[in-house]
């Protein structure tokens, strides 16, 4: 092979800095008008250009298909990518194992700020505006949400949640606050920075994927983050604070001091400053680690994980579920744990399975569930699992 | 596992989602490779590729193809490129020296994908022909080209690492893509 050398303006040159490399604009229109002089001279081009674009297989080995087909499901179900997907036809989404969705789809724009989906023969949520520029999404129990925000972040929104926003969403900051529980990923802009506000905490998104639960009748607010990191603010009516830094696969749980009424009401919290923190209570915050996330996750989608979940904790994720009231006739029954996946069971499909495990009795009248002990059972088969109950 | 593309799109236009799946999983590589070297992102380049395929898929009962469902896909993600660069011209940031006018105009007046290059992309032979090549290659040929093509690193990056001259380095990609020329050539 003849060794080559090369003279500052030599078209190999040329050709090998476009392709390799970068080239500055006048050599690029030289090199155009070489090419276009004759057919051998497009050839030539086309031969080193088509011998660099084939030997690229190798490269970009960061990519995994299978991930990718993952995520290409998603922006499937999603139905369309981007805000200018317009009005999409109805039809049966099917596609892969782990979501499941057989429904008819409708593509909702609310106040042209945010898109929403939502299961036509399911209660649908309500999307109220006031006159302060004030945007409110509400879900009933029974039914979860997806919606799009306008820079496409995702949030799904569990049963019997509400968030809201300003119309100026994304145009400084891209704030929010939150009643329920929500799932958020969101979508990577560093200029406008993206926060939750709960009210016992606050969430601030430095990367992409997180939970949080903040139902009003329950004793725990919790954050999970899934993906990047996030900056969480414990708040605690106006004096002490603690920033808490999260990492992947961490979970935050608040422990309030207090429960409060039943439902999520009206959320007029607005992000306040607060002030530097004095002391630090961190009795009430307990922080895990490296946990599976999917746990506290998969309500979003139609199968649920469910690892050593006490009934106490699990009823009312099945409350929201299928809007129904459960009721203990028994305390104890509280402490058994279930571990298992729900995906299209009925609700009398899972007590019965629930069953299996607890010596438990359930009577269902219209929408309320009454979950008893049964004795025999319990002094029976279950003697030996009652004492393993911590 | 040879996968017949238009026997696919067949079953795609039926609605069936194990097609769309099978022409993805044997395509994507391929075809982000070319959406990355169009647009020198590859982070974009998936993007790219998955808009094809989502509005192919939703558009699947009007959409009405002749000839090849695998040029068709290319072209598909040529001309998607293309536009993505085109709308990044005109933002507020140049990503990369691609993006002047001339060189937009050049893209695409050279990019021109024939049914013999799309075969050639996703023949098996090709990626064994390639890799024999590039064994073949005298090593210090080899290592600046596998730098540069594999790697991603920059001319000048490559010349400071192993000392040579940024002429040098060229010398030897070029002296790289002779060889694998002939080599597809047969």
């Amino acid at each position: 092979m003849r060794k080559v050398e090369f003279k500052g303006n030599d078209i190999e040159l040329l050709i090998i800095s476009y392709l390799s490399d970068s080239i500055a604009e006048g050599d690029l229109v030289r090199l155009n008008e070489w090419i276009n002089v004759n057919s051998e001279n497009r050839n030539y081009f086309n031969l080193l250009k088509d011998s660099w674009i084939l030997s690229g297989s190798r490269s970009l080995d960061s990519f995994n298909t299978e991930e990718s087909w993952n995520r290409f499901n998603e922006k499937l179900i999603l139905g369309g990518y981007g805000l200018d997907s317009g009005f999409l036809s109805r039809e049966k989404v099917n596609l892969t194992k782990y979501l499941k969705l057989a429904a008819s789809w409708l593509l909702f724009f609310a106040l042209g700020s945010a898109i929403t989906w939502w299961i036509s023969d399911r209660p649908k949520e309500a999307i109220a505006a006031n006159s302060k520029g004030i945007i409110k999404i509400s879900t009933p129990l029974g039914a979860k949400s997806l919606i799009m925000m306008p820079d496409s972040t995702q949030i799904w929104l569990n049963a019997g949640t509400t968030i809201t926003y300003s119309q100026d969403y994304g145009k400084q900051i891209r704030a929010l606050t939150l009643c329920g529980e929500a799932y958020f990923k969101v979508a990577k802009d560093s200029t406008h920075p993206f926060t939750v506000s709960t009210k016992d905490i606050d969430v601030l998104a430095l990367g992409t994927s997180f939970n949080v639960k903040a139902y009003p009748n329950e004793e725990t607010t919790s954050a999970t983050l899934e993906e990047g990191k996030i900056d969480v603010k414990i708040l605690n009516k106006g004096e002490n604070y603690k920033n808490v830094l999260l990492k992947p696969k961490d979970k935050l749980i608040f422990h309030k001091a207090t429960k409060e009424s039943e439902k999520c009401v009206e959320s007029t919290v607005s992000v306040v400053k607060h002030k530097e923190n004095i002391s630090v209570k961190l009795k009430d915050v307990s922080i895990l680690s490296n946990i599976r996330t999917e746990l506290y996750t998969s309500w979003k989608d139609s199968r649920w994980i469910i690892d050593r979940e006490p009934l106490y904790t699990l009823a009312p994720m099945l409350e929201r579920r299928f809007n129904l009231k459960i009721i203990f006739n028994d305390e104890q029954l509280k402490k058994y744990k279930f571990t298992g996946i729900i995906e299209n069971e009925t609700v009398d499909q899972i007590l019965n399975a629930l069953k299996l495990t607890a010596p438990l009795d359930y009577q269902i009248n219209k929408d309320t569930i009454r979950l008893m002990m049964d004795i025999k059972s319990r002094d029976g088969k279950f003697k030996s699992i009652m004492t393993g109950i911590n | 596992m040879k996968v017949a593309f238009n026997h696919c799109w067949q079953k795609i236009k039926e609605g069936e989602d194990h097609a769309l799946e099978q022409v993805y999983k044997t395509a994507f590589r391929s075809l982000v490779n070319y959406a990355s070297e169009i647009t020198g992102q590859s982070d974009l380049a998936e993007e790219i590729v998955q808009d094809v395929f989502l509005k192919i898929w939703q558009n699947r009962s009007e959409l009405s193809i002749k000839g090849s469902f695998k040029a068709y896909l290319y072209q598909s993600v040529h001309n998607h490129a293309l536009n993505v660069i085109r709308q990044q011209r005109t933002g507020k940031e140049s990503v990369n020296t691609l993006v002047p006018e001339t060189a937009w105009k050049f893209i695409s007046d050279t990019y021109d994908l024939n049914d013999y290059l799309i075969d050639r992309i996703f023949a098996d032979e090709t990626e064994m022909l390639i890799e024999q090549a590039i064994k073949e290659l005298p090593e210090r040929c080899r290592k600046v080209f596998m730098l540069s093509r594999f790697d991603g690193l920059k001319n000048s990056e490559i010349a400071a690492q192993l000392g040579l001259s940024e002429n040098t380095v060229k010398a030897h990609i070029y002296t790289a893509l002779q060889k694998i020329a002939s080599a597809l050539r047969g």
